[in-house]
């Protein structure tokens, strides 16, 4: 039905969440205003962006590096918290960093759910949250890897980690050959999302 | 892609990975402005200590379990709506909220709309009209299995690991 005398409700669940949100604030337990800066935070500030720099920098900075692998919460806010106390929680978010190399390939996930760094690689991909990619990627991770065609050499050692709601995982992915020289802002636009679960490699473009 | 048809026979319900690959735009959001606003409170609630992030760990992947993706549904669908029931459980559980306000207030938000004229700002109020006897809103509490994740008591492990089967130096 449409008329000029009403406003069409909207669906059926973002009726449900406004009623939630309605009783939640008359009764004060809602704070004003933190659900927009929430969201807004996710769809403008946490993205892999944020994730690319600090892999840019640990391949540049040795004694970076080390921090990051050490204590990466403290090294990634070496980039700067928000002045926002709702932000600058999820920024400080306990996070390991698991680092690539040669021998050892890691790739993340949440078996449960969708635990994710959402402060260094924003919102995750809707496949990270589905059940084919959360169950068969405990079971068969070199089958599933290799349907992102990544095609892991067998003399690489695949170890894959189960983020939780007190810990979130991080791949440092391996820096390319052929990128020598190259400016941290360059190295940056190099690193991917999947490179940073662990799904991909990162290639010199 | 290799592999499809098992992954077809394994998981019915949907394409399997393969089929949750070929919509990754790369660059993820809110596919709703519910699922936001979902989200959002879920997080406010947690940092005003309303309720506790474990609990909510619990609570939603006990959602996931016990509803999982339906046929035709997609995988964000699935995420959302498991979403907003674990959210409405957890305020309910501890009587932060009670279901019969919360089926109130939608009511009230719906009239609310319905008496706004098209292209006014919709303000929520309870002044259009008395609400039927409250029904049961089909809601249903179910109990959740209580399984944890598996603790990481004793430090950081892979949950699985694929060895190298060639040694090379």
């Amino acid at each position: 039905m449409s008329s000029d005398s009403h406003t069409d409700p909207p669906s059926a669940p973002a009726l449900r969440i406004k009623a939630i949100q309605q009783l939640l604030t008359e009764k004060g337990l809602l704070p004003t205003g933190a659900v927009d800066t929430i969201v807004d935070a996710f769809e403008h500030r946490f993205g892999p962006r944020t994730g690319a720099r600090i892999v840019a920098r640990a391949w540049t900075n040795a004694s970076y590096r080390k921090r990051l692998l050490a204590d990466a919460p403290e090294a990634m806010g070496e980039f700067g918290h928000s002045e926002d106390p709702h932000i600058a929680m999820i920024e400080r978010t306990p996070t390991i960093v698991l680092e690539n190399t040669l021998k050892v390939h890691n790739v993340i996930v949440c078996t449960l759910c969708s635990c994710y760094p959402w402060h260094v690689l924003g919102l995750p991909p809707n496949w990270y949250k589905a059940a084919p990619y959360r169950s068969r990627v405990v079971i068969e991770p070199r089958a599933v890897l290799a349907e992102f065609g990544l095609h892991v050499p067998d003399d690489v050692e695949v170890r894959v980690w189960d983020s939780n709601n007190e810990l979130r995982y991080f791949v440092l992915p391996l820096r390319p050959a052929g990128t020598e020289g190259w400016s941290e802002e360059r190295l940056a636009s190099i690193v991917t999302r999947d490179s940073m679960i662990g799904t991909a490699l990162c290639k010199a473009a | 892609m290799s592999g499809l048809g098992d992954l077809l026979r394994l998981d019915p319900a949907q394409g399997g990975l393969a089929a949750d690959l070929a919509v990754d735009s790369g660059v993820p959001g809110f596919g709703q402005p519910w699922h936001a606003e979902a989200f959002g409170t879920t997080l406010a609630l947690s940092q005003a200590g309303v309720v506790s992030w474990a609990e909510w760990f619990e609570i939603f992947t006990g959602e996931i379990r016990a509803r999982p993706q339906r046929p035709g549904e997609t995988s964000e669908a699935a995420y959302y709506r498991q979403w907003l029931v674990a959210l409405e459980a957890i305020l309910v559980k501890h009587s932060t909220l009670a279901p019969e306000e919360i089926a109130d207030a939608v009511e009230h938000w719906r009239r609310s709309y319905l008496n706004t004229p098209h292209g006014g700002p919709v303000v929520f109020s309870r002044e259009w009209g008395d609400l039927p006897e409250s029904e049961d809103d089909g809601h249903d509490h179910h109990r959740h299995d209580g399984r944890q994740h598996r603790s990481h008591a004793g430090g950081s492990r892979p949950i699985a690991v694929s060895p190298a089967t060639v040694v090379k130096d």
